[in-house]
C-alpha cells in the first residue's frame, strides 16, 4: 500500500480511503485477515490511535469485522464491498464532473470526450 | 539507591584515582630500591642522577595523588551534578540528599585513602630498603611488646575510644571540607554567568565568615572562663576535647550541607 | 482516571523573564503529543519542570498525580536536548547504569536497537560523533517501559534516515498506558505520529487539539497551520 498523505484532510480518513481502496480492488480479498493495528501503524508510520480510529470507521461501515481473539478480517459480504465500490466511484465521478464543468464542458461533451479517450487507449 | 550511587561514584572517580595511586606505590618501590642502590654503588656517578630523578618523581607522585583527590572531589561534583551530566543524574529516581551523600562519602574515602597511600608509600620505600637478614627480629618484637604493655597500662578501652574518635573526626572533617567546596559551587553555579569565578569567590567568602565566627566564638569561650573539672582524669580530658572537636565539625558540616541541598533542589541551573 | 501529565496554573520566571505563564495541560494515558512552538517559547522550561530540574514559581506539575520527585522520576523517561551521558562510558556501561537505577529498563530492547543501528557497544561515547551519541542516548531512553516519555528535540540533530528510525521506534514501542511528549519545531516530520498537539508561545498554551481535528477544521496540515499561527 502507498502510505503518502495529503495535507488538507484528516489522516484517519485518508487511511480509511486507502484501506477501502485495497478492499474494493481485491488487493485485500474478502475474508482476508488484516495485520494488527500496531503493525499497520508502523508500516504507515502513523500513530496507532489514528490507525485504530480508521479501523473503527471501517467496522462501522461493515467493510471489516473483528473477532475477539483472532483479529480483524475483511468482510465476506460481497454486497457491502460492491456498495462501497460504487460509493467510491460516485465520489470520483462527482469530483471529476465538477472539474470538467469548471472547464466549461456540458454533460454530453464530457461523455463523448471520455469515449474518445477510451478509443485512443485501444489503439 | 544510595548504595548504587556510591558504587557508580567509585567507578567514575576510581578511573582517575586508581592509576594515580598505583603509580605512587610503584614509585615508592622504585625509590626504596634506588636508595638501596646508592648504598651498594661505590662510585656515585650516573646513578646519583637516576636516584635524584626517582626521588623527585616519588615526592611529586605523593603530592599529585593528594592534589588529585581534591581535584576529583571538585570535578565530580561540578561535572557530574552541575554540568551536562546533571541532566542524567538529577532525573534518576533518587533524592538530592542521596546525591550529596554519595559524592561526600566517596570523596572522603578518597581523601583518607590518599593519606593511607602516602603512609604505605613510605613504608614500602623503607621495606625495600631493609636488609632483611640484618634485622634483629627479637628486638622488634620486644619494642612492640613494650608498646602493647604501655597501652594496657593506660587502658585499652581509652585507646580504642581515641582511635574511633580520631577516625570519626577525620571522616567528618573530610566531609566538612568537601561540603564547603560543594556549597560554594552550588552557590556559584546557581548564577547564569561566571559560574566558576563566583564559586571561587564564594568559597573564600564562606571561609572568611567562618574564621570570623570562629574567632568570635573563641573570645566568647574565653570570657566564660571555664575551669577544668577536677573529677575528670587526664585521659578523660582528651576524650572531651576530641568529642568537642567532633561536635564542632559536625555543626560545620551541617551548616554547609543545608544551603547545598536547598540550592540543588530548588535553584538548580543546568547549562 | 488520573491524567499521566498535568499542569495546573504552572508559571516559571527567571528574574524578570516570564518563561511560563499560567499553563494548564492535562494528558490522558496512551497519547502521543507534540509540544510545538517557536524557539524560546517555553518548551524546554516546561519539560525541565516536569523532570524536577526546575522548581515552579507558581502552580504545579503532576506526573500520574504526583509532584516531581524520586517516585515520579522512576516512571519518567527523559531525553534532554543535549548529550548528558558520561562521555567516558561505552554503551555496555551505560546499559548497566540504566539497569541499576531503572527497574523498567529493558536490556534486550536496548541491545536490539544498538545492533539494528549498527553501533559499536564497546566504543566510548567520547569517540563517537555527535549524531551517534544522540542515537545511543535515544536508545537508552526508549528502552525503558516508562509511563511518560519526555523527548526534547529528539530528531533535531540526526540525519533523515535515523529520523525515520526514531519515529518508527516511537510507534513500535507504543504502549496504551504511556504518554509520549515530543517537543520539536520540525512539525511535518512528526505530524503523522501525533494524536494531539500543544501550541506554545511566549510561555502560554495557545491550543490543545487533535491533529485530525486541525486538519478537518482548517483543511490544512498542522505544519501549515502552525506556520500561519506563528507567522512573523
Amino acid at each position: 500500500m502507498d502510505w503518502t498523505f495529503n495535507n488538507d484532510m484528516p489522516i484517519y480518513t485518508q487511511l480509511v480511503d486507502k484501506i477501502k481502496l485495497s478492499i474494493v480492488s481485491g488487493q485485500l480479498p474478502p475474508g482476508e485477515k488484516l495485520s494488527t493495528v500496531r503493525e499497520l501503524a508502523a508500516e504507515a508510520k502513523v500513530n496507532p490511535n489514528t490507525m485504530q480510529r480508521a479501523f473503527q470507521e471501517l467496522e462501522r461501515e461493515g467493510l471489516v469485522f473483528s473477532q475477539r481473539s483472532n483479529g480483524r478480517f475483511v468482510t465476506e459480504d460481497m454486497e457491502v464491498i460492491m456498495e462501497a465500490k460504487k460509493a467510491m466511484a460516485q465520489t470520483y465521478i462527482r469530483s471529476f464532473v465538477e472539474s470538467m464543468e469548471q472547464l466549461g464542458y456540458t454533460g454530453e461533451e464530457i461523455i463523448s470526450l471520455i469515449k474518445g479517450e477510451k478509443e485512443e487507449d485501444k489503439k | 539507591m544510595l548504595g548504587k550511587l556510591i558504587k557508580h561514584e567509585f567507578k567514575g572517580s576510581g578511573r582517575t584515582m586508581v592509576p594515580f595511586i598505583l603509580v605512587c606505590l610503584g614509585l615508592s618501590v622504585l625509590a626504596g630500591l634506588s636508595i638501596r642502590g646508592m648504598e651498594i654503588q661505590k662510585d656515585y656517578g650516573w646513578f646519583s642522577i637516576v636516584f635524584g630523578i626517582v626521588m623527585f618523581l616519588f615526592v611529586a607522585g605523593l603530592i599529585a595523588v593528594c592534589v588529585m583527590a581534591l581535584v576529583v572531589c571538585i570535578e565530580r561534583f561540578r561535572k557530574n551534578l552541575l554540568g551536562d551530566e546533571g541532566y542524567l543524574m538529577f532525573t534518576l529516581p533518587v533524592s538530592v540528599d542521596e546525591h550529596i551523600f554519595a559524592k561526600l562519602i566517596v570523596s572522603s574515602v578518597w581523601f583518607i585513602a590518599t593519606w593511607l597511600v602516602c603512609m604505605l608509600a613510605f613504608a614500602l620505600m623503607f621495606l625495600c630498603n631493609l636488609n632483611l637478614i640484618e634485622v634483629n627480629w627479637s628486638e622488634i618484637s620486644f619494642v612492640f611488646g613494650e608498646i602493647w604493655a604501655r597501652l594496657v597500662d593506660f587502658g585499652l578501652l581509652h585507646v580504642l575510644g581515641y582511635f574511633l574518635e580520631v577516625l570519626a573526626l577525620v571522616f567528618v572533617t573530610c566531609c566538612g571540607t568537601c561540603l564547603q567546596l560543594y556549597c560554594a559551587m552550588a552557590i556559584g553555579y546557581s548564577f547564569s554567568n561566571h559560574k566558576v569565578l563566583l564559586s571561587v569567590v564564594f568559597y573564600f567568602v564562606i571561609s572568611m565568615v567562618l574564621s570570623f565566627i570562629q574567632s568570635f566564638g573563641m573570645l566568647f569561650l574565653n570570657t566564660l572562663n571555664i575551669q577544668p573539672v577536677q573529677s575528670i582524669s587526664n585521659a578523660g580530658v582528651v576524650h572531651v576535647v576530641l568529642l568537642a572537636f567532633l561536635v564542632y565539625m559536625l555543626v560545620y558540616a551541617t551548616i554547609m550541607y543545608i544551603p547545598t541541598r536547598l540550592l540543588l533542589k530548588h535553584r538548580l541551573n543546568l547549562p | 482516571m488520573t491524567a499521566t501529565f498535568e499542569c495546573k496554573g504552572l508559571s516559571k520566571n527567571f528574574g524578570a523573564t516570564q518563561a511560563l505563564d499560567g499553563v494548564n495541560i492535562s494528558i490522558a494515558p496512551g497519547r502521543v503529543v507534540g509540544l510545538l512552538g517557536p524557539n524560546g517559547s517555553g518548551k524546554t522550561t516546561l519539560i525541565k519542570l516536569a523532570n524536577g530540574l526546575l522548581t515552579p514559581s507558581e502552580g504545579e506539575v503532576l506526573i500520574c498525580g504526583k509532584r516531581p520527585g524520586p517516585e515520579s522520576k522512576a516512571v519518567v523517561s527523559y531525553l534532554p536536548d543535549k548529550t548528558c551521558m558520561p562521555l567516558w562510558m561505552n554503551p555496555v556501561q551505560l546499559m548497566a547504569f540504566f539497569q541499576d537505577f531503572y527497574g523498567d529498563f529493558d536490556r534486550q530492547r536496548a541491545e536490539d536497537m544498538l545492533q539494528r543501528l549498527g553501533l559499536d557497544k564497546k566504543q566510548k561515547l567520547s569517540q563517537m560523533s555527535k549524531g551517534t551519541r544522540e542515537k545511543v542516548q535515544l536508545i537508552m531512553v526508549m528502552s525503558r517501559k516508562a509511563k511518560l516519555y519526555l523527548l526534547d528535540e529528539p530528531i533535531g540533530g540526526v540525519d533523515p534516515a535515523t529520523r525515520d528510525y526514531i519515529l518508527d521506534t516511537i510507534i513500535r514501542n507504543y504502549d496504551p498506558e504511556a504518554v509520549v511528549i515530543i517537543s520539536t519545531h520540525l512539525i511535518s516530520d512528526v505530524e503523522k505520529i501525533l494524536d494531539e498537539v500543544l501550541f506554545i508561545n511566549r510561555g502560554r498554551i495557545m491550543l490543545q487539539a487533535s491533529v485530525d481535528d486541525i486538519r478537518q477544521q482548517y483543511g490544512k496540515s498542522v505544519d501549515e497551520y502552525f506556520r500561519e499561527v506563528f507567522k512573523c
